[in-house]
């Protein structure tokens, strides 16, 4: 069995080898677990399935925009009360809208990014033995479900699920029925959840780094994920006051937001931005960790930049608290406040494309090879580049005074956040799934699943730039009544067929996901030959990661295809003491 | 495990190169195309003129960085698929710091010309201005009301005492000399008026929940939020009747909060203030 360490490594620091599991029952070990890997997998399965849910809503919200005022009997037998006589009610539509976004932005990109990745990769990848506050963690994951129940539960309620959308701007949420209520308390609860977490993360990348594991050594991934934690911790709280402001003025009579009572329908605004831009970057700074990682071990060549990688990492995120004005071009805001929030934006775009110059670089003479993992990351610089140039337009407060609540907006985040930041968690899940399973998943399906999603996000989502250009505003149920918008019926129907050709592939995610979990072929520990300390460890690694001692680290974690290593060896993991050992075979095995 | 032979491997980098060349190419055509069906609406205001120029350089810069990122990325790719071994190389200091800089300067130009833009389609009308015109929007669940005026330029006062749907929404004071010949348009029952060639300013409103008052042709949009007046300018060039659209989900009704601005050529304006003057009620 391929293993990393060598004799001399493992006795220099055998201290802690007496670190017993003792057996649990299954509801310990699986239900209850403390284990970071077990929470880790409850949140990406948990978060995929909401995945399932919210991509459910997308479809049928593609139905009604591709052919509104169509009938669907069939629908109507399976959904009575969504397709009353056949045609989607406006308000079911609505509520799909606003837990579409809601489902997607929360409970599936931040939870699976911030939740599975942060805490399957964190601890092992810097050498420790769980997170610093196991409990803690496991509580983080358990009010996940409890705020999935409020948010649901909103859809079987007198009124249905809320009609606001995923940013609940009052008045129109103080108007809502119950609905609106459990919506405010189930993002309540989730951000109690995420800053449980985050806690977590930030201790643990601060104090349980293994020997050696300097901050400037941390794998970008830990480095991503680290700073999302900080992010979190000054977004949510914003976000968490908001909603209990808005749930007071719902049930207790106060008007925080209503101007009826002397409040500020702008101060939400305010509040939910200054967390919502954040937010958009808590989801794109993971994948954007992940994606360098997964390109540099399938190239076989060092991340290009890393101190700029970090560099801007940081930039984005102290930026990211300064620009959420960009959202409210159109609020009327001072014009002066404008032109502040204009250069702060477009400053924040200045660090984005450093990343993508980087990614480009470490692409540029690789020896890629070309697994669904590679494929993924690949896409998202694709995706990313191509979102990334729409948000210079939007940035321009005297363009986005056209484009602001249209479908170019949509059209802008969904190649961000819906495609680049799903990119970064697929890339993620192809490439760990052996560490996380201790199995391989189909490599054939991968790639099919891969082409698939890449033309049918292309498909879906580049033409609602046209949409918004020709003027088309977002959240509308039915575009027929304006004439301005011209033959946009063409462009719907484009984009309708494309998202069921895209919906659809995720069930060949889905089934190789669930076969391989359990009938994949066996995995080595290293199957991709990768530098980093999760790949010491047993596959799937034990309680507590490490069979023998905590690993200790030599090296920065990319030292892919090194200028002095010997014929056939191309790369030198972090857990080697001497370069000397890698020619003892591909992963230092035979130096055993 | 994952043996997969130096052939297949090749090929499945020529693929993920197929796919973003196809990207490419299809982005740039089917964009050439969109301009010709579904670009901006045809614009009928002096005002925004800058804002479509802003926009054509914009599309034009971010379209060259398009393809020159997405070339690079399909042509490394191919390249990354026959590579004999990878290239140690993951620093340049040069490179890095140029690629910042540059990118820095562009956006900086950007935001100057974008600066000047946004900041004039911010000035109000000079009062020395000889043509202006002041009406006030209102948007509602789920139409748009609008008032004017009337030849006297002045706003009679309102009060909710006042307010009958039928016969004065908007509550005005019969008492007010100056009300006296207000105009008050029911938009979801006619079009909203404004005169070709005049600076009209547009005073927005809220009687319930937030709206935005959007003008495709004209190029104009702006939040109607309750509690606030926000005021935009603009300067309609053509007569001719537009669509207004709600671009902020107001609730149910909100993608049927279609309304029509009808502009006027200067005599005709002139003949229908005249002709409405005193008309408080939704009757049209
Ligand atoms: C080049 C960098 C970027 C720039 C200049 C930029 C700019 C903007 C601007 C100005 C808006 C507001 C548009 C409007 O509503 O009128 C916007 C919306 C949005 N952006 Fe970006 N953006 C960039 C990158 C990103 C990234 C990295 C993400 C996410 C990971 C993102 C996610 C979003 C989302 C979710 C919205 C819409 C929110 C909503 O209204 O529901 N953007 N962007
Ligand atoms: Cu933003
Ligand atoms: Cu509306």
């Amino acid at each position: 069995m391929a293993h990393g360490g060598t004799q001399a490594a493992l006795a220099g620091h055998a201290t802690h080898a007496g670190h017993h599991h003792e057996p649990q029952s299954f509801w310990r070990r699986y239900i209850f677990s403390t284990d970071h890997k077990i929470i880790a997998i409850q949140y990406l399965l948990t978060s995929l399935v909401m995945a399932a849910v919210g991509g459910f809503l997308a479809m049928l919200m593609r139905v009604q925009l591709g052919w509104p005022g169509r009938q669907w009997p069939l629908l109507e037998a399976l959904m009575p009360n969504a397709f009353k006589g056949g045609r989607m009610d406006p308000d079911f539509y609505y509520g799909a809208v606003t837990m579409h976004g809601t489902i997607m932005v929360f409970f599936f990109l931040t939870t699976a990014l911030s939740g599975g990745f942060a805490n399957f990769l964190i601890p092992l990848q810097i050498g420790a033995r769980d997170m610093a506050f196991p409990v803690l963690n496991m509580i983080s994951y358990w009010l996940f479900p409890v705020a999935i129940v409020f948010a649901l539960a909103s859809f079987f309620v007198q009124g249905g699920a809320p009609g606001s959308g995923w940013t609940a701007y009052p008045p129109l949420s103080d108007r809502e029925p119950l609905g609106q209520t459990l919506w405010l308390i189930s993002v309540f609860i989730l951000m109690l959840a995420f800053l449980a977490g985050g806690i977590n993360y930030i201790t643990t990348t601060l104090n349980l780094r293994t020997k050696g594991m300097s901050m400037s050594r941390l794998p970008l991934t830990v480095w991503t994920l680290f700073v999302t934690a900080l992010v979190g911790l000054f977004a949510f709280p914003a976000l968490m006051a908001a909603a209990l402001m808005l749930i007071f003025d719902r049930v207790g009579g106060t008007h925080f937001f209503d101007p009826a009572g002397g409040g500020d329908p702008i101060l939400w605004q305010h509040l939910f931005w200054f967390f919502g831009h954040p937010e958009v970057y808590i989801v794109i700074l993971p994948a954007m960790g992940i994606v360098s990682e997964v390109l540099a071990t399938h190239a076989r060549k060092p991340v290009f930049g890393y101190r700029y990688m970090v560099g801007s990492t940081l930039a984005i995120a102290g930026l990211s608290f300064i620009v959420w004005g960009h959202h409210m071009f159109a609020s009327g805001m001072s014009p002066t406040l404008g032109s502040m929030f204009m250069a702060t934006t477009l400053a924040i775009a200045i660090p984005s494309a450093v990343k993508t110059f980087n990614w480009l670089a470490t692409i540029y003479r690789s020896k890629m090879r070309f697994t669904t993992a590679a494929l993924y990351a690949v896409g998202f610089v694709s995706l990313f580049i191509t979102g990334g140039l729409t948000g210079i337009i939007l940035g321009n407060p005297s363009t986005d005074l056209y484009f602001h609540d249209t479908y170019f907006v949509v059209g802008h985040f969904h190649f961000i956040m819906g495609a680049a930041a799903l990119f970064g968690v697929f890339a993620g899940l192809y490439h760990w799934f052996p560490k996380m399973f201790g199995r391989m998943m189909n490599e054939r399906l991968g790639k099919i699943h891969f082409w698939l999603t890449f033309l049918g996000i292309y498909g879906t989502f580049f033409p609602m730039h046209f949409l918004g250009t020709a003027g088309m505003p977002r959240r509308i149920y039915s575009w027929e009544a304006y004439q301005f918008l011209g033959d946009v019926a063409t462009l719907n129907h484009i984009i309708s067929i494309s998202a069921f050709v895209l919906g659809a592939a995720q069930l060949i995610f889905a089934f190789n996901l669930f076969y391989s979990m359990f009938r994949g072929p066996k995995a080595e520990r290293n199957p991709w030959q990768a530098n980093t300390l999760e790949w010491w460890a047993p596959s799937p690694p034990p309680h507590g990661n490490w069979d023998e001692a905590e690993p200790v680290v030599y090296r920065w974690p990319y030292e892919y295809s090194p200028k002095y290593a010997p014929e056939g060896v191309d790369h030198i993991p972090q857990w080697l003491p001497e370069p000397a050992v890698a020619t003892a075979g591909r992963d230092g095995a035979g130096a055993r | 495990m994952h043996q997969v032979t130096e052939r297949e491997n090749r090929r499945a980098g020529a693929v993920v190169t197929l796919l973003i060349g196809l990207v490419l190419v299809a982005g740039v055509a089917s964009t050439v195309y969109a301009t010709k069906r579904w670009w901006l609406p045809p614009l009928v205001s002096a005002t925004a003129a800058p804002i479509d120029r802003m926009f054509n350089l914009l599309m034009v810069s971010i379209g060259i960085v398009f393809v020159l990122t997405q070339g690079a990325l399909a042509w490394f790719v191919w390249k990354a698929a026959r590579n004999p071994r990878a290239l140690y190389w993951h620093e340049n200091k040069r490179l890095e710091s140029t690629w910042t800089v540059a990118t820095a300067v562009i956006l900086t130009a950007f935001i100057v010309m974008g600066y000047q833009i946004w900041l004039s389609v911010h000035t109000p009308p000079a009062a020395a201005a000889e043509k202006t015109a002041v009406v006030e929007v209102w948007g509602q669940q789920f139409y748009w009301t609008a008032r004017y005026p009337g030849p006297d330029g002045q706003f009679g006062k309102t009060d909710p005492q006042y307010v009958d749907f039928k016969s004065n929404p908007f509550g005005i004071d019969p008492n007010d000399p100056a009300g006296q010949d207000d105009i008050v348009v029911d938009g979801s029952k006619g079009p909203i008026v404004m005169p070709a060639g005049y600076k009209v300013t547009v005073q927005l409103h809220s009687r319930d929940v937030i709206h935005s008052f959007f003008v495709p042709q004209l190029r104009v949009k702006l939040d109607a939020v309750p509690g606030q007046v926000n005021e935009l300018y603009v300067e309609p060039t053509e007569p001719g009747t537009y669509e207004i659209a709600c671009a902020e989900l107001c609730g149910v009704g909100h993608f049927a909060m279609r309304g029509e601005i009808q502009v006027l050529p200067e005599s005709e304006w002139q003949s229908w203030l005249a002709e409405h003057a005193g008309e408080h009620g939704a009757a049209q």
